[in-house]
């Protein structure tokens, strides 16, 4: 028996491994993807004030900040009971469409077009933005301006590109001013222009890409995201959907601040994040997957109107839903049309300009769960603290966390096909082969500095080796 | 000298030092510590990023010169190297170098001055803050390096070595130096 292992696997957000495991035939025998990142967040926020836990839990990831600042408030609203002016409930969204505009516009202009547009076999000294920038530098200007557009709101309403402290307990901190309003609006056309033009790109793509959309993860699974009281797509407030493979609705109206009502928490020994299932499905067979692909097959409506035309035509590339992870990169270009016009139109509401931004209370609950649609999916901060306010516990559930066992599914199946057709006999596989194992990985546009936070939750084990790879002592944990 | 000098004034007009790095980090910090060593007065724009990403480029086609400032645990001192016009990538890495942005800002953004990254020795990247005395002492010299060659405004030039401005504390960069070699390509 032998392995095959991919380490690190590339253009992915944070550190991984796939491990392929072939039998004495030189098939394949099984395939893991493994997290190999520790963050522990969830252990380095006991004893802090819960006022705190925006900004701490911020820091958790450079990609995708906002989110957790978000899931962080909303937790802390909870503690303090109390109602967010709309003012700053309607900051809160603009600046959770900027994120999932940069958040995707990362993903796929970055790590994921480089695959689409040069091919998946080409030189991985090519297969990249600079292979990119020869190529077609006009594609890769738009996907630079576009990000840089996202990563522009959310410097002038939240003060700073990364790491934004303007949101907390009960509302956030600065007004939104129609100065940044002004200068916002300019960006608009462009976005559009650029999100459309990607999309009939990509489309016009798919059928040199059957082979990989039919391969890297298509299987159907439970979908779970958050819809708003009509069943459309909806990113900050909302109750949480699920619908199998043919979508069918398994579950709706879950109220996210009870989710462990219906979704539980598992470890495995050989990766750094928990898994996560829909309880009545029981583990392992409750698994199901998050993020745009999702999203786009739990909602029955976009509710903007360039979006709600590319959802329409989204939807018929499946029989009740799509269940090819591949469509997630077109999932993603289709949000990314949304959260544009959702900017758009925020610009125009005169509620953002509100003066009331901040809800202000003492502690009035010990427990406070707060939810929101992060670019790779649902997101969840739960909080426990003391009658003084100070953390006891926390326990996020990230989306990279929830789409593992998906993950893990994507890269069997990537590898019992691609590797199956490879000669073994005596030879390594083509890079080609290999990278499409990674890229069955990048169609999730995991996020691993998110997903690795539980201490204690599963064996740790230390090993020390001498310079001959000789075992000196080992150390195993079970719990701190 | 004083055509050599205006030349210089017209060039560096505008001009963008660009510190990478995380000041957590203790010496990936280096380059922030350059930007808060330099006088405020220096009429440079200044930007601090954690890494280097492709919209740092979409940022500076405004700008005649750029200045990326990195620590370096390969330098062995303080030095200010021209960046070529094209670049190879990385392509493991979601970060960019200084050379790729570059690239970009040039073919995307129609930036079209001179980009030089300037390398401050370190060797110390744990968790924490403050530099070791090797990045702190390699850091004053590129203020210094860097106070010497730029505008400290549209009326001043300032060129780098002991003998031209009899400042004992100024770094002795020798003949034919970095600093000479900047001034003499801005022409």
């Amino acid at each position: 028996m032998s392995r095959i292992v991919i380490q690190p696997v590339t253009r992915i957000e944070g550190h991984a491994k796939i491990t392929v495991q072939l039998d004495d035939s030189g098939q394949v025998e099984s395939a893991r993807f493994h997290v190999t990142e520790f963050r522990g967040f969830e252990k380095l926020c006991e004893g802090r004030p819960f006022h705190e836990m925006p900004g701490l839990m911020a820091r958790v990831c450079g990609i995708c900040p906002v989110s957790h600042v978000l899931a962080s408030s909303k937790a802390g609203d909870m503690l303090l009971g109390v109602e967010v002016p709309v003012a700053a409930q309607k900051q809160r969204r603009l600046l959770n469409y900027a994120q999932l505009l940069q958040s995707h516009a990362l993903s796929f202009f970055h790590l994921s077009s480089p695959d689409l547009l040069l091919g998946m076999d080409a030189p991985p000294a090519q297969r990249n933005i600079l292979g990119l920038l020869e190529r077609d530098p006009d594609f890769l200007r738009r996907g630079i301006r576009l990000r840089q557009f996202g990563q522009r709101v959310i410097e002038l309403a939240g003060g700073k590109k990364v790491h934004p402290g303007w949101s907390g307990p009960g509302g956030v901190h600065r007004r939104f001013e129609t100065g940044q309003r002004d200068e916002i609006l300019t960006w608009i056309p462009e976005a559009t222009e650029s999100v459309t033009l990607a999309l009939d790109r990509l489309k016009g793509l798919l059928d040199a890409l059957r082979e990989e959309a039919e391969h890297l993860g298509n299987f159907p699974s439970l979908f779970l995201g958050t819809v708003d009281a009509d069943g459309g797509l909806e990113y900050y407030e909302g109750l949480l959907r699920i619908v199998d493979g043919g979508g069918n609705t398994i579950a709706e109206n879950l109220d996210p601040r009870h989710y462990f009502t219906f979704l539980g928490e598992a470890s495995e020994d050989d990766s750094f994040i928990k898994s996560v299932y829909y309880r009545p499905f029981e583990y392992p067979h409750g698994h199901y997957r998050v993020g745009p692909l999702a999203r786009l097959n739990v909602a029955k409506h976009a509710g903007t109107p360039l979006a709600e035309r590319e959802l329409r035509e989204f939807k018929q590339r499946g029989r009740g839903a799509v269940c090819e992870s591949f469509h997630y990169h077109l999932a993603r270009l289709i949000e990314m049309l949304h959260a544009v016009e959702r900017i758009g139109e925020l610009m125009e509401d005169p509620d953002l300009f509100g003066e009331s931004i901040q809800a202000k209370a003492s502690l009035n609950r010990r427990e406070g769960v707060g939810c929101c649609e992060a670019p790779r999916g649902t997101l969840l901060h739960h909080y426990w603290v003391d009658a003084q306010g100070l953390m006891t516990r926390a326990n996020l559930l990230i989306a990279t966390g929830q789409n593992k066992a998906a993950m893990n599914r994507a890269v069997e199946q990537a590898a019992r096909h691609f590797l199956k057709t490879a000669d073994l006999a005596g030879a390594e596989p083509s890079e080609g082969v290999l990278n499409r194992l990674e890229a069955a990985i990048r169609c999730f546009d995991p996020c691993l500095s998110c997903s690795t936070h539980a201490l204690g939750q599963m064996p740790l084990v230390i090993e020390a080796r001498g310079r001959q790879g000789d075992l000196r002592w080992r150390k195993a944990r079970s719990a701190f | 000298m004083a055509q050599s000098a205006q030349r210089v004034l017209e060039m560096t007009a505008r001009g963008i030092l660009v510190a990478i790095g995380n000041p957590l980090r203790r010496d990936d910090g280096a380059a922030c510590r350059v930007l808060d060593l330099l006088p405020q007065q220096m009429g440079w724009e200044q930007r601090r990023c954690q890494q280097l990403t492709p919209e740092v480029g979409a940022e500076l086609a405004a700008y005649q010169t750029v200045v990326f400032l990195d620590a370096d645990a390969m330098a062995e001192q303080a030095r200010l190297d021209r960046l070529p016009d094209a670049a190879g990538s990385n392509a493991l890495s979601h970060a960019s170098t200084a050379a790729e942005v570059a690239a970009l800002a040039r073919k995307l953004f129609g930036f079209t001055g001179h980009a030089w990254l300037c390398r401050i020795p370190a060797s110390d990247f744990s968790h924490g803050e403050g530099l070791s005395t090797r990045a702190e002492a390699a850091a004053r010299d590129c203020a210094h390096l860097l106070q010497h060659l730029q505008l400290r405004s549209p009326h001043e030039l300032h060129f780098a070595g002991k003998k031209e401005l009899g400042d004992e504390q100024a770094p002795d960069l020798g003949h034919e130096t970095d600093a000479a070699v900047f001034l003499r390509d801005l022409g």
